[in-house]
């Protein structure tokens, strides 16, 4: 096993002793994701909420440090470590483009109250293709931006205090995307929560911009060489986030393999070895998930161990989770509910950050050019 | 055992008017006065099917309440009944119709892919053209005529769970390529979630999958 850094061990060891009490809130946040407002008490939500820009505890393991907590916070419940306030993928967003007064602004207003942030990348017609984005900022004489668009499955926008979204600057070529921080208050803002099937907690939403102002000192990448605002940067971000993703996955996979062994208590067997041999492979991916995160750490541009712990993590838990239920007798999915969910949360990680095919595409360039799989 | 009508009939019926309607239907025709319950006493019901059956069954079937089966999908999930009081078991041609029953609604799911999939773009192309895509649906095929022909020998016992899987897990496959779209809860991929719930609720008692003595 890889070992972690010395604070991200006893990091690991704080947000571990959270998950009992996630987990006995999961079904609730579950059935009504509005529920997480009456657990901004929890010690996980407050951690999450409270997430700063500043020192992180393993100082050059950032990345690696977001796993091993995304990891444990998802054993306890996914769903509820999505619903919680706090910078969350902005806030690498931030890390990665932003300029220290638009850092002081973002954690000023998160520091003020728990506050709900999100990150409005994918649209209804595209997905999340980058290169083909509808959402346009158009300049207004003053500097400032109108921004118009729709997105879909925005975790947490309509809660949100602030909202990342990504556009295209009208005009510009296919590729010059940008990032912009929009106050979620200002006239032209609207979401509205989804119906989802898992990971229900994270208020998947619709959002439609309509001529919402962007002043120019929201614009992320201002102050960065142009050659490092756009595409560049997008791709690193993407880099930082997918292996939390991955250890999401590992958490849901976890989750769900815990709860077998601690409702069937000791198993013999055949069971036994099915039991191991599930156990095995959630090791084996948080290998490759600790892996990814190391490389990026190192070159935030290393990113295709990122895409391969996405998606094998994804798969991996979708497999774990529908495992499980073959463990109890029939109506499984009614009599342990929770096995339910995480059979429903598991489908969720794989459209996130990139899907499994997204991934695989990703790996395959680097195959062929030889940035991975060599020695 | 020779390939039931009534069976074809179902999967026809989940490919073409959806999962509700072809419940309705295997019950009517392989249940028929008797709600259909699985083996821990469970049932998954057509709430049409439940009306017929009101007047004895409705004291005896408390609902579950399920997140995701609300009013709206017509569906409602029973709870065993109280105090113990055994339903006949369920006749086998109603477990095998079942796996017919979700071999058409696995076939409904991946039409929906194809069309969904038809009128999406990426980079000029229409997704569903690209090779990743395809590669990915002929397998699809593959297990849906595997499935298909494996249900005309007519299975029984450990085999017709084997099928379920197999479902499940092309199901599985297909809601990957619908991304988001297959997870949202007005989308394909809440009967593909109805149909998995079926297929635990329907299991047979020695089908978690246990050592042998």
């Amino acid at each position: 096993m890889i070992a972690l850094p010395e604070p991200l061990t006893a990091l690991r060891a704080q947000v571990a002793a959270w998950s009992g009490e996630l987990r006995a809130g999961a079904l609730d946040v579950d059935r009504d994701p509005e529920a997480i407002r009456d657990r901004l008490g929890l010690p996980a939500v407050r951690f999450l909420a409270g997430l700063g820009d500043g020192e992180p505890a393993a100082p050059g393991h950032e990345t690696l440090e977001r796993v091993v907590v995304a990891e444990e916070l998802a054993r306890g419940d996914a769903g509820t470590m999505l619903a919680s306030p706090g910078p969350s993928m902005s806030g690498v967003l931030l890390d990665v483009l932003g300029g220290p007064e638009q850092r002081a602004w973002f954690y000023g207003r998160l520091a003020e109250r728990p506050t709900w942030t999100c990150f409005a990348l994918t649209e209804p017609e595209r997905g999340s293709a980058i290169g083909e984005m509808g959402a346009t900022l158009t300049p207004q004489e003053d500097g400032s931006y109108l921004l118009h668009g729709t997105k879909r499955y925005v975790g947490n926008a309509t809660r949100a205090g602030i909202a990342a979204v990504f556009a295209r600057v009208a005009g510009t070529e296919r590729l010059g995307v940008t990032a912009v921080l929009v106050d979620t208050a200002d006239p032209g803002f609207r979401a509205e929560p989804l119906p989802m099937l898992g990971l229900r907690g994270a208020r998947f939403s619709a959002l439609t911009l309509d001529a919402v102002r962007v002043p120019a000192d929201r614009v992320l990448g201002a102050h960065l060489s142009p050659t490092r605002r756009g595409m560049w940067s997008i791709v690193q971000v993407f880099n930082r986030l997918r292996p939390s993703v991955a250890a999401i996955a590992l958490g849901i996979a976890r989750a769900a393999h815990e709860y077998v062994g601690e409702e069937r208590g000791t198993l013999r067997g055949v069971e036994r070895e099915r039991f191991d041999a599930l156990g095995q492979r959630i090791d084996a991916a948080r290998v490759l998930t600790y892996r990814a995160a190391m490389a990026v750490d190192a070159k935030p541009a290393a990113g295709h161990l990122a895409s391969a712990a996405k998606a094998r993590a994804a798969e991996l838990a979708e497999h774990v989770t529908l495992e499980a239920l073959t463990f109890f007798g029939p109506a499984a999915r009614l009599e342990h509910p929770l096995l339910d969910k995480l059979a429903r949360d598991a489908r969720g990680v794989e459209f996130m950050e990139g899907s499994g095919t997204v991934q695989k595409l990703n790996l395959f360039q680097g195959l062929h050019s030889g940035k991975v799989g060599r020695p | 055992m020779p390939v039931r009508a009534e069976w074809q009939e179902c999967r026809e019926s989940a490919r073409e008017d959806g999962l509700v309607p072809a419940l309705t239907l295997l019950g009517r025709a392989l249940s028929p006065g008797a709600l259909p319950r699985g083996p821990g006493g469970h049932a998954v019901v057509p709430r049409a099917l439940l009306e017929e059956n009101a007047a004895q069954r409705a004291e005896a079937a408390p609902h579950v309440p399920a997140p995701l089966l609300g009013e709206e999908t017509g569906l409602a999930v029973l709870a065993p009944p109280a105090g113990g009081a055994q339903e006949p078991p369920l006749p086998e041609a109603w477990r095998t119709g079942l796996v017919w029953l979700r071999l058409g609604a696995s076939e409904a799911l991946r039409d929906a892919c194809v069309a969904y999939l038809a009128g999406r773009e990426s980079e000029g192309t229409a997704l569903l053209m690209k090779q990743m895509v395809k590669g990915t649906l002929a397998e699809v095929l593959i297990e849906h005529l595997e499935i298909e022909g494996a249900l005309g020998e007519g299975p029984g016992g450990d085999a017709v769970r084997r099928l379920q899987e197999q479902i499940t897990r092309t199901d599985r496959t297909i809601l990957r390529l619908l991304g988001a779209h297959g997870f949202t809860g007005d989308g394909p991929g809440r009967d593909a979630y109805v149909s998995e719930l079926l297929a635990d609720v329907y299991a047979t008692a020695g089908d978690a999958r246990e050592e042998t003595p």
